[in-house]
Order: C-alpha cells, then sequence, then structure tokens
C-alpha cells in the first residue's frame, strides 16, 4: 500500500501521512523561501515561506514552520502556520499545533483537539461542486413598440 | 587504448604508488601512453594527440583536482570537434580529495586498475557552471550566495551553513534527512543547504573545534538554478576551485559521460 493512500490496512479512512523521507523538496527551518514556489513532487516545510505555494504532490508543514502564502496541494497534513488560503484535493489534515489564518477548500478535513482555524472552510466531496459559477443574468427583453 | 594524464605533483610526492601502478597496468595489459600535466604543458594539444591516435579511455592520475582539469580539457575539445569524438573517463586516486574516484566506485590504485581492466561502463550526469565548468561531484558556495530560480529565491537565515549543489551524495549518507536523493544518473542536481553540527560540552570544555561534518537540512532538486551573491565574484570548490562572477548558471547535463566503473559505483548504490 502506498504511503500517500488515504485508506488504512483494513479499509478504514486514516487520513494523509508523508513520511520525513518521502518528500523530494525540503525547506528546513532555517530557511527562507520568498516568492511563487512551485513543485511537482513532495514538499515539507520546516521553514519560512512568503509568497505561495503550489505543488501537484502533497504537502507537509511542519510545527515551526510560518507560511505566509496561497497553498495549493493533492493532500495535506499540517503542524505549523499558514496565513493564506488552502486550497487541497483531497485529504487535509490539521494537527494540534497547526494555526490557519485563511479560507480552506478541500474533499476531506481531519482536525485535532487544539488546532487553530480562522476562515470560511468548504469541505466537498467533488471539486466541481465546491466553487459554484454564479449564474448568468438574464438581461430584459428589449420590448418591441409595434407589440 | 588508454591514455594516462599524471599530475606533476605525483611524480615527486607518490613515486612509489606510481611505480606501483605501472606495474599494475603493465600486469593487467593495460598500459598506455603517460602525459606529464606540468604547468607548461600543453593539455589541449595532447589530448588532441591522443583522440587522433583513436585512444578513447582518458585516465586522470591524481586527485579530484587533476580529474577536474583533464575532464574539462576533454569536453572543450569535445565541443569543439563534435559528436564524432567520443570516449570514456576514468581516474586513478592518488592523494586527496578523491571523491569523484569514490563516486566512480574505486578507492584505491589496486580497484581502479580492475576496474579498468575490466572496463564496465555507464554514462553519469554532469553538473555545469555558466555554461564552461563541468563538475562531477559539487560545488560548494560561499556562505553567504543565494538560490535563485525563475519566481523564487532561497536563503539561509544563519551564515555558517554550507551552501552546495550536489550531483552525487558529499554529505555523510548515514545521517542524510532523505534518503532517496543523490542519483548520479537522474537528471536532476540538488541544491543544498547543510548545517554543521553543534560542538558537545565536552569538546568546547577541551577547547575542540567545530568539526566539518554537514547534514543537509534543505534538498531542492533542480535542473537549472542561478546562484545569487552581493558580491560581483565568488570563489567556488567545485572539484577544483574556481572563481565566476555572479550569477552563476548551473545547470545540469543528462547522461553525459562515460565514465569506467567500479563495483562500489554510487549510480547503483541505494542510500
Amino acid at each position: 500500500m502506498s504511503m500517500f493512500d488515504s485508506k488504512d490496512e483494513k479499509g478504514g479512512d486514516r487520513g494523509f501521512e508523508m513520511k520525513q523521507g518521502e518528500a523530494e523538496t525540503v525547506i528546513g527551518a532555517s530557511v527562507k523561501v520568498d516568492g511563487d514556489f512551485t513543485s511537482n513532487g513532495n514538499v515539507l516545510v520546516q521553514g519560512i515561506l512568503n509568497g505561495s505555494l503550489k505543488t501537484k504532490g502533497n504537502l507537509r508543514v511542519d510545527e515551526g514552520a510560518k507560511i505566509k502564502a496561497d497553498v495549493q496541494a493533492a493532500n495535506a497534513s499540517v503542524s505549523g502556520e499558514i496565513e493564506g488560503n488552502v486550497t487541497i484535493k483531497d485529504n487535509l489534515d490539521l494537527g494540534s499545533s497547526a494555526k490557519i489564518a485563511g479560507d480552506i477548500i478541500t474533499k476531506v478535513l481531519s482536525i485535532e483537539p487544539g488546532a487553530v482555524l480562522n476562515g470560511h472552510c468548504l469541505v466537498s466531496a467533488s471539486q466541481e461542486q465546491e466553487i459554484p459559477e454564479p449564474s448568468k443574468i438574464q438581461k430584459p427583453r428589449p420590448v418591441d413598440d409595434k407589440e | 587504448m588508454y591514455a594516462y594524464f599524471i599530475d606533476d605533483w605525483v611524480y615527486n610526492k607518490h613515486h612509489r604508488k606510481l611505480d606501483r601502478l605501472d606495474l599494475l597496468l603493465t600486469q593487467k595489459g593495460i598500459s598506455g601512453r603517460k602525459i606529464k600535466l606540468a604547468r607548461l604543458n600543453d593539455l589541449s594539444a595532447s589530448i588532441r594527440d591522443c583522440a587522433s591516435s583513436g585512444i578513447k579511455t582518458f585516465v586522470s592520475v591524481g586527485n579530484d583536482t587533476t580529474a577536474s582539469r583533464v575532464l574539462n580539457s576533454i569536453l572543450s575539445i569535445k565541443d569543439k570537434i563534435g559528436e564524432d569524438f567520443s570516449f570514456v573517463f576514468g581516474v586513478v586516486p592518488i592523494g586527496e580529495p578523491n571523491m569523484i574516484a569514490k563516486v566512480f566506485g574505486y578507492q584505491n590504485i589496486q580497484e581502479s586498475s580492475e576496474s579498468l581492466a575490466r572496463h564496465r561502463t555507464e554514462k553519469i550526469d554532469l553538473g555545469l557552471l555558466n555554461g564552461r565548468h563541468y563538475f562531477v561531484t559539487s560545488t560548494i558556495f560561499p556562505r553567504k550566495c543565494s538560490f535563485g530560480f525563475k519566481s523564487y529565491t532561497i536563503s539561509s537565515l544563519y551564515s555558517d551553513h554550507h551552501i552546495s549543489v550536489c550531483n552525487s551524495n558529499i554529505y555523510n549518507e548515514k545521517k542524510i534527512i532523505n534518503t532517496q536523493k543523490f542519483n548520479i544518473r537522474d537528471g536532476i542536481l540538488e541544491a543544498v543547504i547543510a548545517h554543521n553540527l553543534p560542538t558537545s560540552f565536552v569538546n568546547k570544555i577541551r577547547g575542540k573545534k567545530a568539526n566539518n561534518n554537514y547534514i543537509p537540512e534543505s534538498i531542492f532538486p533542480i535542473k537549472v538554478i542561478y546562484i545569487k551573491s552581493k558580491e560581483k565574484t565568488v570563489s567556488v570548490n567545485s572539484d577544483a576551485e574556481k572563481h565566476f562572477t555572479i550569477p552563476i548558471k548551473v545547470e545540469v547535463k543528462q547522461k553525459f559521460l562515460e565514465v569506467v566503473i567500479g563495483n562500489n559505483f554510487y549510480g547503483h548504490t541505494k542510500y
């Protein structure tokens, strides 16, 4: 079973888990990233990130990490601080030390006791339903003078 | 056919090892042309001469600086000649540091001569600095440098960190944070920020200084990266010491160099 599967051996949902050795990109505790960070693989954040963070892989934000950015990832496990909107395709786990100031959009959300969340939260089974497009405004038909 | 490029200082300081190497090469039937790398010798002319004689295996005898010098000279000639010139590169490790020989999978004269006789080859990636200097293992930059990507920059919060771009693992593999990294054949380099282990209390009392064992803390897989610094010119250690103007473009050349490998070749080793 892959480490990123959301189901455990018994078939139950156990959330998302990423071990340290599986991360392709590691932003260490004493490193600062400024700008729009993009990656195709798994990302582990332990330091500071300002700007935006986008990855097609999974994201782990360790305790002590400070992210001032909008975040997008496939799965995420957060134990640090995020100041910005968080958009996760599948699973989002908030640990007991997680602090999020921003809106969350995800498919599956699990929150441990002690996690702080300031913002709107949209949890939906399908991504299409999450952000409904505003309906088109129908213009009134011009009144025909002959009628 | 083999050509051996022997560094000048090897003749002076390691003449016994050189005699032993001579004997081993003769016993294994791979004795070839020997070229002494003196300061005034024209290395490019010697390489051209070897290439025109049909020699396909070029072997550097010395340390990493020797290997880097020979390799870069061969590759600059290859750039001029074009694809018609193919060669295999090997190393006989004499003196220190000799990380390149370790990456190729041999640690001493005996092992390297056996590997040269067996002539098992693999293609490996090479790093390229500013489009002109190739490196096999890694490039270590001054501590105040930062990594620049297209849309973001990465800088260390502390000034005592070790900043490098690695093709192979130059750090202690047992303590490495990310175990699947540093593959020399994956077409990717690793930009690494490493920190030094703090000196223990006992060692502090004894007056011992911090050792140079760095542990990678941040790892960024890259294909192209720009190194930035406040200084205009920086000195880097890229197999050999070199000076470059800022910004330095570092890129990877995937499976660019064919090398003679030994039993402990890094490309076969999983950390």
